[in-house]
């Protein structure tokens, strides 16, 4: 399933909330969508589960269209609100039946589906319970189930970890990630970064309605370093390195290099150190580091976080 | 198919709602209480018999009454109030948003909640049942009276249900909706009205039994217009929310008017005996109408929008039926003309018929055509002012014209037929009234051709303008054209 959002375009009075907004995400990717609070996320999202109608642009779902076939996008959307399920006097298995029925599910197909997302979602033991004395973190596992009971290829989540605790939302990352497994495309939006950066593949950053940087992590991380980079020769990295043992040791070996500008220990017992020319350097440099038997157990050039991604993206402004 | 699964075929909300229903402690509790007092006031009623049944009127109907008053109390709290609270709640945590999103429409929706209020109704009254004809035995009441308290609520506890709907969808604080169910609908005359009238006029066959069939066919008529209204406040903006509203309101307007054509109809309604019917049908349908009518043209979007469009037939009678009752206030504005046209020819038709008795329908096509004249000024006014809803234009245009002009009125004077009458006065729906200096709260019913005459001539003026105006808009009312296939998959062309 590949999901399409082109030039949507959402105009309130005098405020432009969408300002065509384009990105694109496939199966089994799970994609961060982030923006200040006014940046236009649910207006596009809204959209996207086919609750809105833009004002220019569209959304297409494997090439069909959201916007004149909202019937056919249904089928293959689940939505997430950010709001909880809000019935009263009924029972969670009696509200996800009537979500299921809602869908057109029939028999023992609806039956099989109930029984499905139940089990996944950890409903088992709340089912004769109502609504109202769930939890936060249990209503928020019923809207997840409302949005998978009809199985669809496209989960679409607004703020699902506001308000929950560690725990539910750690459980929320799990459940994410099993379903990225299962090649279900899933759209989050959150404010929690640090939530996102975990799981998800790419995101897209918006700001007064407009989108900044989409695309993987990589990519946007690769894109604002370029943007920020200074002269070739002056090319300046950041590498992790894990060692066993030795740190003290490995240190000392690391500020011998010319190459080598800073070193520092972090909370982990990792080294972090700034790497002058480092497509030049950093090889011999490794290989002296190993010839001399410190007991590497892994390096990485060190990425730039969500976090700092989106601080350095967006500029604080608000529509 | 599978008998196990014989539900898959009922509207999902009424089992939800039912299920809700018979969760709800209010339900219980209140049907619990209305056992108690049923026994209670059975057993007083057994104490007092002998007393009865020595003396020439007994007990039965003073059972009947008690027992009828505590049934609509039970009805009114259980199956208005009840489904009015859930709907409201409902509305503020976005509950509709998410069925929005599913394979429901609204007009499920609405009518899954309404059965089920009827479902409640029905469970209600079976309780109030065995204690009613046990009242039968009390003497001074006929089983035919005590089935006619249940036939003639029927209506009543429909509109009073669809009503609380109707306010749920409308505003998001229960309280504020229970205002207005409790202000909006006079329930209590109704309730005892009903079953009053039936027995007076109906059952001992007075004279009046038309003016409770009358009832009961306005009963049905605001019942048909709520139930539509309802549907198009929870249809989302950009859909096509006017469409069922307006048609069930055009298919209304051509129903009033064929009966100028049928003389035998008409004949009928001239015989009939009480005034108050004929001129209540004659004169309420054509004005209720037309109120409905530029409502849903002063709160409709100016432009339809690609969902609306999408759905355009491609015959040309098709395409003009669904630019007329689409959302879009250009064809709305038509709408109100195109009913206005016809109660005018259905007036002239009936008068033509039976000039003495049928005035009330001129009249009416008088009022009609204010009333199209203040929606076409708020319909313009709203589109220079977008920020301002055009039902606040509605309600200012009617406010001047109908109010501030007439007071204004200065020395200038034009001679109408036999009476004077300052052309600011001419604005008003009350210009008979002002005209003839009579202090009156209806509007001037006096046969004057001339005079009803004004109404629609004041609505031809913005009019033209309208007509001009949707010509050139269905020149452009078509489809989208398709977009070329953007992929194939499969061999199969996934259309765009």
């Amino acid at each position: 399933m590949e999901v399409k959002v082109e030039n949507v375009t959402r105009i309130f009075g005098p405020v432009t909330a969408a300002d065509h907004v384009s990105f694109s995400f496939g199966s089994g990717s799970i994609f961060g969508f982030i923006g200040p609070n006014g940046a236009g996320k649910t207006t596009t999202i809204r959209i996207m589960a086919t609750l809105d109608l833009p004002d220019g642009g569209d959304v297409f779902y494997d090439g069909v269209s959201a916007v004149l076939y909202p019937e056919e996008a249904r089928k293959v959307v689940g939505f997430m609100p950010d709001s909880l399920p809000g019935f009263k006097d009924i029972m969670v298995w009696e509200y996800l039946d009537f979500c299921a029925r809602s869908f057109g599910l029939k028999g023992k197909l609806r039956q099989k589906r109930l029984r499905e997302v139940e089990e996944f979602t950890e409903l088992g033991d709340m089912r004769e319970k109502p609504l109202a004395a769930l939890s936060k973190g249990m209503k928020q596992r019923v809207s997840l189930a409302r949005a998978l009971v009809h199985d669809p290829a496209v989960l679409i989540m607004d703020e699902p970890a506001a308000g929950l605790d560690p725990r539910a939302r750690l459980e929320l990352r799990n459940l994410l990630k099993i379903l990225a497994s299962q090649k279900k495309a899933i759209l989050l939006s959150s404010h929690i970064l640090s939530e996102l950066q975990d799981i998800c593949n790419g995101a897209v950053i918006i700001e007064q309605g407009k989108v900044l940087s989409a695309g993987s992590l990589r990519e946007m991380s690769a894109a604002v370093e370029e943007k920020n980079a200074p002269a070739e020769e002056e090319k300046t990295v950041t590498i992790i390195l894990e060692c066993a043992a030795r740190n003290g040791e490995l240190r000392l070996k690391l500020l011998e290099n010319p190459a080598v500008a800073e070193v520092r220990e972090d909370a982990g017992g990792r080294l972090h150190f700034a790497l002058r020319d480092w497509e030049n350097t950093l090889s011999p440099l490794m290989a002296g580091l190993f010839g001399a038997g410190f007991p590497i157990t892994g390096f990485r050039k060190e990425e730039l976080s969500l976090e700092e991604l989106f601080m350095r993206i967006t500029t604080g402004k608000v529509q | 198919m599978d008998i196990r699964f014989w539900d898959d075929r009922v509207n999902p909300v009424l089992i939800k709602e039912l299920r809700q229903a018979f969760h709800n402690r209010l339900m219980l509790s209140l049907s619990g209480i209305l056992l108690v007092l049923q026994f209670a006031v059975l057993v007083i009623f057994n104490l007092l018999k002998s007393e009865w049944i020595n003396s020439s009127s007994g007990g039965g109907s003073l059972f009947v009454g008690i027992d009828a008053v505590l049934m609509n109390l039970c009805i009114l709290i259980v199956c208005a109030y009840g489904p009015l609270q859930r709907f409201t709640a409902e509305r503020s945590s976005s509950e509709l948003d998410f069925a929005a999103i599913t394979l429901l429409t609204p007009f499920q929706i609405i009518f899954g909640k309404l059965v089920c209020a009827l479902v409640t109704a029905l469970l209600i009254a079976s309780l109030c049942l065995p204690f009613m004809t046990v009242a039968y035995f009390f003497r001074n009441v006929t089983l035919l009276e005590i089935a006619g308290i249940f036939i003639s609520e029927i209506v009543p506890v429909l509109l009073t249900v669809q009503l609380a709907l109707f306010c749920g969808a409308l505003g998001k604080k229960w309280g504020q909706a229970l205002f207005l169910v409790i202000f909006l609908q006079g329930a209590g005359p109704m309730f005892i009205g009903a079953p009053v009238l039936f027995n007076t006029a109906v059952l001992k066959g007075s004279s009046e039994q038309f003016l409770f069939w009358g009832m009961q066919l306005g009963g049905v008529l605001v019942f048909s217009l709520l139930f539509v209204s309802t549907t198009a406040l929870i249809t989302p903006r950009f859909a096509n929310r006017m469409f069922l509203p307006r048609l069930l309101g055009m298919v209304c307007v051509v129903l009033f008017c064929c009966i100028a054509f049928i003389p035998g109809v008409l004949r009928g309604l001239s015989g009939v005996s009480g005034r108050a019917f004929r001129e209540m049908f004659l004169f309420c349908c054509p004005v209720l109408l037309t109120v409905f009518l530029v409502l849903l043209a002063v709160c409709d979007r100016d432009e339809p929008g690609a969902r609306v469009l999408s759905q355009t037939p491609r015959h040309f009678p098709g395409r003009l039926c669904h630019f007329l009752l689409s959302s879009n206030r250009t064809g709305g504005v038509l709408c109100l003309l195109l009913a206005l046209a016809l109660f005018v020819v259905g007036a002239a038709a009936m008068r033509a018929w039976d000039a003495h008795t049928l005035w009330a329908t001129m009249a009416a096509a008088g009022v009609c055509g204010y009333l199209v004249f203040y929606g076409e000024c708020a319909v313009l006014l709203s589109r220079l002012t977008p920020k301002v809803s055009g039902w606040v234009w509605l309600l200012i245009v009617g406010a001047f014209f109908g109010v501030l002009c007439p007071l204004l009125a200065d020395g200038t004077r034009l001679k109408l037929e036999d009476i004077f009458v300052s052309p600011l006065q001419l604005t008003g729906l009350r210009v008979g009234d002002f005209a003839s200096r009579r202090a009156s709260i209806l509007p001037d019913l006096s046969p004057s051709l001339l005079r009803v005459c004004i109404g629609p001539l004041l609505a031809m003026l913005p009019g033209i303008w309208f007509l001009i105006e949707g010509v050139k808009k269905f020149r452009a009312w078509r489809a989208p054209a398709p977009v070329p296939a953007e992929k194939e998959k499969g061999g199969e062309i996934v259309k765009r």
